[in-house]
């Protein structure tokens, strides 16, 4: 698997963001900047606004507020990985990563790299129905990956991997969060043993 | 913008999807030779070749409006479903993309019946010539396939607009029904009702008498599918995922 280095610092300003969905649950409020060379590890309890964060930076949701980034590449992994059941593993991440912009030559390239980091090679002509939730779990984070993004938004990453898959995972982003910008939401931030992690914890829609 | 289509596309032909297509078209091919009556002979046929013709051609395009509305229907109620919605997640990360990516799930279901309808035509044509003792009415197959395929993209379009604003699959049954009840008006001139011209003036539908005829202007219903189409991409691009 390529390990894309870039330069320049990446960042992402997020001012008096506000995702309202009722009084009490959303996102309200809230500036950050999330920044490259750390890892970004969002924590808080259900329901404290980590996901709707992820998805305001990725304009899934309407918000009031500024959330300034440029135009990198974006590779986000929602938390609920809801894929078509009837394309096999290799059609999903074809047409996914032609979408992204990545070449035939590259999408075939990277997903090799990535069935075999993640184990996948006998499954790449399965339908995605057939999967586990591993699996599953597994072939969103690989479309979240497949453009090289320079900035990577994984919910809940974790879930449903199995102990070997995530230690490679967590090693992975830790390496990738010195040149990218790699934003989690997790629960389980101790699972991230680096130094270079930042952990900004939500509660009700703020930081805590 | 292609690859989007390209998604939809495969989206749509699943394995199973593939091999329903495949047996409605087979099933409208069949239907189309049982409605020439070619079982009674070429000489039988041509002694009233004016009465079954004109039946031919007529049963024939009722044929293809059933199959081609309500597959339609069911093509845009399966691109429309939650589980496609959900692409955008993984495709779309400004209102650009979204905009895109909604816009080709229109275009596939225009291109899905522009594939039927031209499907069964290019099978009308060559069966009609090669095989019956019909004339081929080219012009009135011609105006009954595009007057079929354009009913097609109005009912998906009116399937789409409605799981736009509530995403529930029961929802398709409605255009499903108003098509149906649609069927049951045999004359523009004589409606039992005002609710039927109220529906008509929404919904278009064609009679045939000695030609094709709908109920008003098709540029009237053209701008109602247009004024649909927008507001499908409007809303879908503009709502929370």
């Amino acid at each position: 698997m390529n390990m894309w280095e870039i330069s320049t610092p990446i960042s992402i300003n997020i001012k008096n963001l506000t995702k309202a969905y009722s009084k009490d649950k959303g996102i309200f409020d809230l500036s950050i900047e999330l920044n490259s060379g750390d890892i970004n590890l969002i924590v808080g309890k259900n329901g404290s606004g980590k996901s709707t964060l992820l998805k305001c930076i990725m304009r899934l949701v309407r918000y009031h507020g500024a959330i300034e980034r440029r135009k990198f590449r974006i590779g986000y992994a929602p938390e609920n990985y809801i894929m078509p059941d009837f394309m096999t593993v290799e059609e999903f991440l074809y047409n996914i990563g032609r979408i992204k912009g990545v070449s035939r030559y590259e999408i075939r390239e990277s997903t090799i790299d990535f069935y075999r980091f993640f184990n996948l090679e006998k499954y790449r002509h399965k339908l995605i129905k057939t999967l586990s939730n591993g699996m599953k779990q597994k072939v969103n984070l690989i479309q979240a990956l497949i453009n090289e993004p320079k900035i990577i938004m994984l919910d809940e990453p974790l879930t449903a991997l199995d102990f070997e898959s995530e230690k490679k995972l967590i090693s992975y982003l830790n390496k990738l969060a010195k040149t990218h910008l790699v934003i989690i939401s997790t629960h389980n931030p101790n699972k991230f043993k680096t130094r270079s992690k930042r952990i900004i914890e939500l509660e009700n829609g703020t930081i805590k | 913008m292609i690859n989007y289509i390209k998604l939809q596309f495969n989206y749509l032909f699943s394995k199973l999807f593939s091999l329903c297509f495949t047996l409605l078209i087979i099933g409208s091919f069949i239907g189309i030779i049982i409605t020439s009556n070619i079982d009674l002979g070429y000489n039988y046929l041509d002694a009233f070749i004016n009465e079954y013709q004109f039946e031919y051609y007529r049963e024939s395009l009722l044929i293809i409006e059933i199959v081609s509305v309500i597959l339609a229907i069911f093509v845009a109620a399966h691109l429309g479903s939650k589980n496609n919605d959900f692409l955008v997640c993984y495709t779309c990360n400004n209102n650009f993309d979204r905009l895109r990516f909604f816009c080709a799930r229109s275009i596939v279901t225009v291109i899905f019946s522009l594939l039927y309808t031209s499907l069964v035509g290019i099978f009308i044509l060559l069966y009609t010539n090669v095989l019956t003792p019909y004339n081929l009415d080219a012009d009135f197959v011609l105006k009954g396939l595009i007057s079929v395929f354009f009913i097609s993209i109005y009912f998906s379009c009116v399937s789409l607009f409605l799981l736009s604003f509530i995403n529930h699959f029961v929802l398709v049954s409605l255009p499903i029904v108003l098509f149906w009840y649609l069927k049951t008006i045999y004359d523009f001139k004589s409606l039992n009702s005002d609710f039927q011209e109220l529906i008509l003036k929404f919904f278009p539908i064609f009679l045939i008498e000695d030609k094709l005829i709908f109920y008003q202007d098709l540029y009237i219903y053209i701008l109602i599918y247009l004024g649909m189409q927008v507001i499908i991409i409007m809303v879908n691009s503009l709502k929370d995922f």
